[in-house]
């Protein structure tokens, strides 16, 4: 490998493609959002649940909400149900504080089915009342720093107190997600310390930090759970999934990747 | 620490992906007397310079095959019955030019990367692993 090559091609790439560049750039946050919805319900189904898309009525889209404004029955979920367990996975959901009456939008939402509405009323929509609220993640366009941890954990602490306390010394059940913080940065500064110390205290949370990579490993194994550790993610995605999509090198191979999926 | 074959390229990145990108092959550069030591290879560095270049490459191909692959696994996760994912006032579809444009923007990058003999496991494998492959001449 000649460097300085390498370097000069990457160069020219970048100038070629500098407004889809930045169209990427731009829309990181709202992708990452779509993103974090789907990775919670490959988790789902790399544990096993059957999942059903349940798009507003009269759509065909399936439309994430992207703020905290609009009536939830406005959007997509989808339903996830494994034997005599099922759950809900929305976007940018308000629910009530698992310690006051607080309300809280949170980036994906996993709540007991059919609690919230699915026709609008008049008004706003009330906040799904807390006992329902099973695990939540929250997803961060951002570098994994000290602070960054410490609101996060201020979330748990307030939204989901269970994962501090009720759960501390056993297992989650029925594998739903831990509360998740998910990220497209690394970790920085003396952020790992502080992430060890969350083990030993047996918090059970989980920080999905590089995003982009985790997914990019787990659409090669689909039985994977994006939310595995990294390392581990990595080293199970070099395992073969005879489902799985090749690694598409040129636009030909992605041409016969979607003219596959059109045939089927 | 030199970042010399990073900052080749990273400046002509819009300045968000720069900050990522090199923002990544800082925290490897940081790590990488931990790496050399577990490849139990001996530091230069060129190599050093070599490492951390691959790592703003991995971010950069992460960013752009995380978006296509976002919108893609969607697509295939949510099934056919599904036209679309709206987000805002944007309908990402297989015929939409957004889509298009990004699925482009990762070819030609798979292309490059290719072209310049960055191969999958320089891409995806452990950094030790790359480290004995530069190291060895195999990358």
């Amino acid at each position: 490998m000649d460097a300085a090559k390498v370097s000069a091609a990457i160069a020219q790439f970048a100038t070629q493609h500098h407004t889809t560049l930045t169209f990427v750039a731009n829309r990181q946050t709202q992708l990452l959002e779509i993103g974090a919805n789907v990775a919670v319900v490959q988790h789902y189904r790399a544990h096993g649940y059957g999942t059903s898309i349940l798009n507003p009525k009269g759509s065909t889209e399936f439309t994430v909400k992207l703020s905290t404004r609009g009536h939830p029955a406005a959007y997509s979920r989808v339903l996830c149900k494994r034997g005599s367990v099922s759950c809900e996975i929305h976007s940018n959901l308000s629910v009530e504080g698992g310690r006051d009456l607080g309300v809280y939008c949170l980036d994906v939402a996993i709540v007991a089915a059919d609690i919230v509405p699915t026709a609008k009323g008049k008004g706003k929509a009330p906040p799904v009342p807390n006992k329902y609220l099973i695990s939540f993640a929250e997803a961060k366009k951002l570098v994994i720093y000290p602070m960054l941890l410490a609101h996060f954990i201020g979330i748990v602490h307030e939204v989901t107190p269970q994962y501090m306390r009720k759960f501390r010394r056993s297992v989650v059940p029925d594998d739903h997600l831990h509360p998740t913080l998910i990220t497209l940065g690394h970790f920085s500064g003396n952020s790992k310390t502080i992430l060890k110390s969350f083990e030993r205290r047996r918090y059970k949370v989980w920080i999905a930090e590089s995003f982009d990579l985790r997914l990019f490993y787990a659409r090669q194994n689909k039985g994977l759970s994006p939310f595995l550790p990294l390392d581990e993610l990595r080293a199970k995605a070099q395992e073969p999934d005879e489902d799985a999509d090749n690694w598409p090198i040129t636009q030909l191979e992605l041409d016969e990747l979607d003219d596959a999926i059109a045939r089927a | 620490m030199s970042l010399r074959y990073v900052d080749g390229f990273a400046q002509r990145l819009p300045y968000a992906l720069r900050v990522q990108v090199v923002g990544y092959a800082r925290s490897v550069d940081e790590a990488a007397d931990d790496i050399f030591a577990e490849a139990n290879r001996e530091a230069n560095e060129e190599l050093r310079d070599q490492l951390t270049m691959i790592a703003a490459v991995r971010k950069l191909h992460a960013i752009c095959s995380s978006s296509f692959w976002i919108l893609y696994n969607s697509r295939n996760l949510l099934g056919q019955e599904v036209s679309g994912i709206r987000a805002g006032n944007t309908v990402y579809s297989p015929e939409g030019g957004e889509y298009v444009q990004i699925r482009t923007l990762l070819a030609h990058l798979n292309e490059t990367l290719a072209g310049q003999g960055i191969h999958h496991n320089l891409l995806h494998g452990s950094y030790t692993a790359v480290i004995e492959e530069l190291s060895d001449g195999r990358g």
